[in-house]
């Protein structure tokens, strides 16, 4: 059996979901049987790109669905043609369930449709493809517009350039629903978020922006006003709001440092008391806690900032960033990701590790080795592969986190194979003590053969960690033998490539745009792929950024300000729509301005929170069902139920 | 627990040396008043005005910020900014975070007592004007001493207070408008051409040539007591047991009255503060005091079982009133004492003392002759009919009211019928007023309005509570409003202080003064002038002593009427949460954002926020009555069921979809 098909469970729309890329011929044929779930157009520059909802009983399997959707007229949206952007480019949405037509060539396209079908192992030739293509010409596009009008949801006064009249539609991207607060002003109090570290005697540690003579007289303002109610109240000051302008300010006192957060992001009190946490954390895994008292002890006007090296101003920027601009759910969810891979795979890694430290135990005696990770790294964020730690113990996720940061600087610019023999100060471990990080790179591969960008090179890191200063050698060996041993059994084959990346479209779950999950017993989340067409960094960072800002506006629609959900179970919906609009005569010109709108905004999203799991979702643009987003919430859930063993480690290798 | 009130202006001081200057009210309660030095209140002073300093330094979303909320480990600090000058904070110590378990005092969220700052600012405006308006700064404190210190000093020693006028008071700027014009209205519309009750007050009053713009707007309140629902045997009609739903503001006359939200807070907050209003209320009388409850007879007598006019409810009562009489009596002279020797309730003593040998126990029949028209008790409560010796605030209370462009002052007469009252708004050049015919034909007149509206209610047929609760702030209107069904927190803090001697005092006062057989004389004129408004002993002290209540009346029909007090305050902290998220949320502006969840205790929760309005709708989720949906469509808002969809369309709200 195929891989794929053995993996996911699509046997009911094997007939669409072969992997095959589809004909012309094959193609049209779907048009005109409604059969399909998905259809792009490229029209010259204008891509257009929709989702349909599979309708067809014998495919979708799903007789309720259909007669719902047939039953009434908004539903029936869904399944018509139900998207159309003006000047969008498409986001490799592309599954084996989504068929492909484009009217004229377009080299984006044609990239970004052999990226999402690598995985079939049936990528068409270009010059196939690009000559099928080429066969779709002015007809054939008048021919889809032609259908595009028909539709009951699409534009078909507006396509014939006649009226802009606005009709629901659904689309797979997801609009900007709140303010952009990116843009850049002159001065560091400008930016939405801004954190600043200090020391107790209001020396200037570090800001996430701002240069020292802007930031100096602020970091004596914030000592002021801590000392203030430490020295007079006996207490300590945790926030600052101004409601209407939706600014907070969040204050950690560690002695000897200071730390504070500004934010008009509408965080709550307990993420950024979180996130300063997190940067303290980062701070003593450096120095850790008693060194930190001892520089201080005697002198309190100590600067640190001589103390510190250059890397740990990076890593400490770098943290900032992943915690202000970027979707990065561990710190958020405070869990970590999993490489997918299949149960018995990881469980032949498992033993392998543990025979190897069973008959190493010469020379790697009991209590050298405390952990070991096996990582993968893509697109600055790491997966874990494989664990090895002692039975009833494992290490906290912000020490894990921190680690991966680390690790993270140090390989940026690798040129080669490395090994690193790192003293880290693990905080939730032992704040008062070091432990010892063997880190050794083990292979890079590139996951998309026809493509070269950084995104697409996935690294393998090992990391053991001893409490011993003097293990490197015994690690070093170890890890040699370890990585020998893997690949002599191939087994370094299932997690050098990520063979299982699952993107939204590869779970029956209609008109979800993207999701997390949570697994709270094994403090690990499994969320789709995050890719973008091209590999654009600024769209993929703008994407991210819009993501974050959705789940963070999920999670924090129903915690209280000390981070407690309301409730031990939690289902909430939310619903975000644009204001009707007085219509706005367009000017007369461009033929394709005119024949696709902007769409209107009409956001859903969910969160479910149980004391198993926790659910966060987002939909499509269009969706306003809220049965249909259930079905599909619980459809996501029990496909990450089903394939549990293979989205997260259960166990590890346990010693 | 209220630790300290601060009223500052920077503006008076220049320089290090004259820093004291900019301190103009300094205040702290409980036991460690009175122990901070100059230089501690001088610190205070510097550390509010250094935060408010260094927020503002980092640019926000343009908006002028108007408040500031400093969250200490275990003390918040609540600042505003008014009047683009002045500063008033309150610390509230010993403040617990949000938990869900916990129902103390100290518990309540800070989002309350914030509430109640603005309303405190609002109402010295209403009673004095700007603290700008105020050339001589020694007034400026005196006013302050006078008005804020009393305002925050009977929420310190009844906490309760703060959360008795519901979530409502999350949004200061608007007021709670009742519900009873549109009912009636649609119950009347198609039934008779007589002249409507609002038709008599415009035509007979408003537009009368002896009082047309001397009387510049009437507002019909209804104000039902708190707790009537628990006190079967007194008034069992059907206004008096109406909700949530219709309390408040039924009707004004005038479309540019631009202070209805802050003369409306001000009453409501009376009513919450006092559960009555009265003539001492209103005149500013009536305030609480701590005194130590030695007595466990009071206790006992307080603890007794509803007061009604059974015999024993009424004996109860007389017990009650007995002992305000002779064991608390010293209490209450010291209170009317110290409240103001100005005030002149120290002479209205003299007949208190005068009275009380010929204290008899009156009966039900003693009552009926209380109320002249058909038993219907009525009257002015602040008029000059009050006897000359009282003082001017029992005649007219002076109040700052915008009518248009400008503020200013306006003398404001208060009349009551039943639970209705009336705040009668006029010019201070009319002088018709002054003239005792013209106030009892207003009188006459008002009370015959009220009969037909109380006729009126009497024959609505239809249900006259949805059932489930609602909360719409409608932000749009020239003068924001809110309407809402959704009960507030009765009896949830019963820590004894209702029970207080000097509590009992304060009822025993107003009510003595209202006694048929002491304020009325052989002729049926009311001797004093002063009066207590509501169905004479209706207490709601004695209900109040359960942490359990249950709202039982066919006419509080809907499920949060019924829900147990303690649940329904989680429920309230949880809006809170949702709240707050809400007003976090940095969306767009033309984006309106919907919110449906489940809550563990069965509650439907669904809450929109745009910017014309925020609604918030609660139901049931057990209540499988009306779970048709009025199209298969199931959007966030129809899945609250066929009854809450076409109850918006009936509200000529837009509907979404």
């Amino acid at each position: 059996m195929n891989i794929k098909d053995q993996y996911l469970d699509t046997t009911s729309i094997s007939s669409l979901r072969s992997g095959v890329r589809p004909t012309k011929s094959q193609t049209s044929f779907n048009i005109q049987s409604r059969a399909q779930p998905s259809l792009s157009i490229n029209l010259d520059n204008t891509i257009v790109q929709t989702i349909i909802p599979p309708v067809n009983n014998s495919l979708s399997g799903d007789i309720e669905d259909n007669s719902l959707l047939h039953s009434h007229p908004r539903l029936r949206s869904m399944q018509s043609i139900s998207s159309i952007a003006s000047r969008r480019t498409t986001r490799p949405n592309t599954s084996s369930d989504q068929l492909s037509v484009n009217t004229s060539f377009n080299p984006i396209i044609e990239q970004s449709f052999t990226y999402c079908n690598n995985n079939n192992n049936n990528i068409d030739d270009p010059s196939t493809i690009r000559t099928q293509d080429a066969a779709f010409g002015e007809e054939i596009r008048k021919d889809l517009i032609d259908r595009l009008a028909q539709s009951i949801y699409s534009y078909p006064t507006s396509l014939a350039g006649n009226t802009n009249e606005f009709k629901p539609v659904v689309s797979n991207e997801i609009p900007d629903v709140f303010i952009n607060d990116n843009q850049i002003g002159s001065t560091f109090q400008s930016h939405a978020k801004n954190f600043f570290i200090l020391t107790s005697a209001g020396k200037p540690i570090f800001s996430m922006f701002g240069e020292d003579k802007e930031i100096i007289p602020y970091m004596g303002i914030i000592n002021t006003v801590v000392s203030y109610f430490q020295i007079n109240e006996s207490t300590n000051i945790k926030t600052i709001k101004l409601n209407k302008t939706k600014q907070t300010f969040a204050f950690t006192s560690k002695a000897p440092i200071i730390l504070m957060a500004y934010s008009r992001r509408g965080e709550t009190t307990n993420e950024l008391m979180t996130q300063l946490d997190l940067l303290y954390s980062y701070l003593i895994s450096s120095i850790n806690e008693r060194q930190l008292k001892r520089l201080f002890h005697n002198r309190s006007n100590f600067d640190l900032r001589n103390f510190l090296e250059v890397t740990d101003f990076d890593n400490l920027r770098q943290i900032c960033s992943l915690l202000s601009n970027k979707l990065y759910p561990d710190f958020g969810l405070n869990a970590l990701q999993c490489f997918v891979m299949r149960k018995n795979e990881r469980a032949r890694i498992h033993d392998t590790i543990h025979n190897l430290l069973i008959n190493e135990n010469k020379n790697i005696p009991r209590g050298t080795l405390l952990y070991g990770l096996i990582l993968s790294y893509k697109r600055k964020m790491f997966k874990l592969c494989a664990v090895i730690r002692p039975k009833g113990h494992s290490l906290h996720t912000i020490d894990l986190q921190l680690l991966f940061s680390l690790i993270t600087h140090q390989f940026e610019n690798r040129d080669g194979d490395q090994e690193l023999w790192l003293p880290i100060c693990f905080p939730k471990f032992n704040s008062n003590g070091f432990l010892y990080s063997y880190i050794k790179y083990l292979s890079r591969s590139n996951s998309n053969n026809l493509g070269s960008s950084s995104s697409d090179i996935e690294d393998t890191v090992l990391v053991l960690i001893s409490a011993q200063k003097d293990a490197f050698y015994k690690l070093k060996t170890f890890g040699d033998k370890l990585w020998n041993k893997l690949q002599s059994d191939k087994l370094n084959e299932y997690f050098i490539k990520d063979r299982f990346k699952f993107r939204i479209s590869d779970i029956q779950a209609p008109l979800v745009h993207h999701f997390m999950y949570k697994i709270k017993k094994y403090v690990q989340y499994v969320m789709p792929e995050i890719e973008i067409h091209n590999d654009d960094t600024n769209k993929l960072n703008r994407y991210e950024n819009k993501l974050k800002k959705f789940y963070g506006h999920l999670y924090n629609s129903v915690v209280d300000d000390n981070g407690l959900p309301i409730n031990k179970t939690i289902l909430n919906y939310l619903h975000w729509e644009e204001e009707e609009e007085e219509e706005v005569e367009e000017a007369e010109g461009n033929e394709i301005e005119n024949d696709f709108q902007r769409e209107k905004i009409n956001m859903m999203g969910l969160i479910w929170i149980t004391p198993q799991f926790e659910l966060y979702l987002i939909c499509n643009n269009g969706v306003n069902n809220k049965e249909i987003v259930l079905r599909s919430a619980k459809r996501i859930i029990s496909w990450c139920k089903k394939y549990e063993s293979r989205l997260f480690i259960q166990e590890g290798a346990t010693f | 627990m209220l630790k300290d009130l601060v009223v500052i202006d920077p503006t008076r001081s220049h320089n290090d040396e004259d820093a004291h200057k900019s301190l103009i009210l300094f205040h702290e309660f409980g036991e460690t008043a009175g122990g901070s030095s100059l230089n501690d209140k001088l610190n205070r002073v510097g550390i509010i005005q250094g935060l408010w300093s260094l927020t503002q330094s980092f640019e926000g979303t343009g908006d002028e910020e108007d408040e500031n909320v400093i969250e200490l480990d275990n003390e918040v600090i609540l600042v505003i900014k008014v009047e683009s000058r002045y500063f008033m904070a309150i610390s509230i110590n010993e403040y617990e975070y949000f938990d869900n378990n916990s129902s103390d005092v100290n518990s309540i969220p800070y989002q309350f007592y914030l509430g109640h700052l603005w309303l405190c600012y609002k109402f010295f405006i209403l009673k004095h004007g700007e603290f700008s308006k105020f050339k001589d700064n020694a007034i400026l404190t005196n006013n302050l001493n006078e008005h804020i210190i009393t305002f925050w000093n009977d929420i310190y020693l009844k906490p309760e207070t703060l959360i008795r006028q519901g979530i409502s008071v999350l949004w200061p700027n608007t007021f709670k408008r009742s519900e009873l014009a549109d009912l009636l209205m649609s119950e009347t519309m198609t039934t008779t051409d007589e002249e409507s009750w609002d038709t008599m007050i415009n035509r007979r009053i408003l537009l009368q040539e002896e009082s047309y713009l001397g009387v510049k707007d009437i507002l019909i309140y209804n104000l039902p007591s708190n707790c009537d629902s628990q006190a079967p045997c007194v008034a069992a009609d059907k206004k008096s047991k109406i909700g949530t739903k219709y309390f408040g503001l039924v009707q004004n006359f005038s479309q540019t009255f631009e202070s209805l939200p802050d003369i409306s807070n001000w009453i409501y907050h009376l009513t919450q503060q006092y559960d009555v209003i009265s003539s001492h209320v209103l005149a500013g009388n009536t305030h609480y005091k701590e005194v130590p409850t030695t007595d466990d007879i009071d206790h006992n007598n307080a603890d007794g079982t509803t007061a009604g006019i059974t015999g024993n409810g009424f004996s109860t009562f007389r017990n009650k009133l007995y002992h305000n009489m002779t064991l608390p009596i010293s209490f209450a002279y010291d209170v009317v004492q110290e409240v103001g020797v100005t005030t002149g309730v120290s002479s209205s003593m003299s007949y208190l003392k005068n009275y009380i040998p010929a204290w008899s126990s009156p009966t039900i029949n003693n009552l009926d002759i209380s109320h002249p028209v058909e038993g219907k008790r009525y009257g002015y409560l602040i008029s000059p009919l009050a006897q000359s010796s009282l003082p001017s605030n029992y005649k007219i209370i002076k109040l700052n009211l915008k009518f248009g462009s400008h503020p200013k002052f306006y003398n404001v007469l208060f009349w009551y019928y039943e639970n209705m009252l009336a705040v009668i708004i006029c010019d201070e050049t009319f002088e018709a007023i002054w003239n005792h015919s013209y106030l009892n034909d207003l009188s006459f007149i008002l009370s015959l309005s009220m009969e037909k509206l109380h006729q009126n209610l009497e024959s609505v047929k239809k249900p006259m509570q949805e059932n489930f609760g609602y909360l719409i702030v409608d932000k749009n209107k020239s003068i924001p409003e809110l309407k809402s069904s959704v009960p507030s927190c009765m009896g949830l803090f019963n820590t004894g202080q209702n029970n207080s001697p000097l509590n009992l005092v304060i009822d025993g006062l107003d009510k003595l003064f209202s006694m048929p057989n002491l304020s009325i004389d052989k002729n049926g004129e009311n001797v004093l002038g002063i009066d207590i408004m509501g169905s004479l002993f209706q207490t709601s002290k004695a209900t109040e002593n359960s942490n359990i209540i249950k709202r039982n009346s066919p006419y509080n029909n809907t499920f949060l009427d019924s829900m147990e007090v303690d649940k329904l305050w989680i429920l309230y902290k949880e809006l809170l949460i949702f709240l707050n998220s809400l007003n976090r949320s940095d969306t767009k502006p033309d984006i309106s954002e919907e919110r449906l969840l489940t809550l563990s205790n069965g509650v439907l929760c669904y809450i929109k926020n745009d910017p014309q309005r925020t609604v918030i709708i609660l139901k049931n989720w057990f209540d499988s009555k009306y779970d048709d949906y009025p199209t298969k469509e199931v959007t966030l808002f129809n899945n609250l069921g066929i009854d809450v969809t076409s109850w918006w369309v009936k509200k000529k709200y837009d509907v979404e979809g």
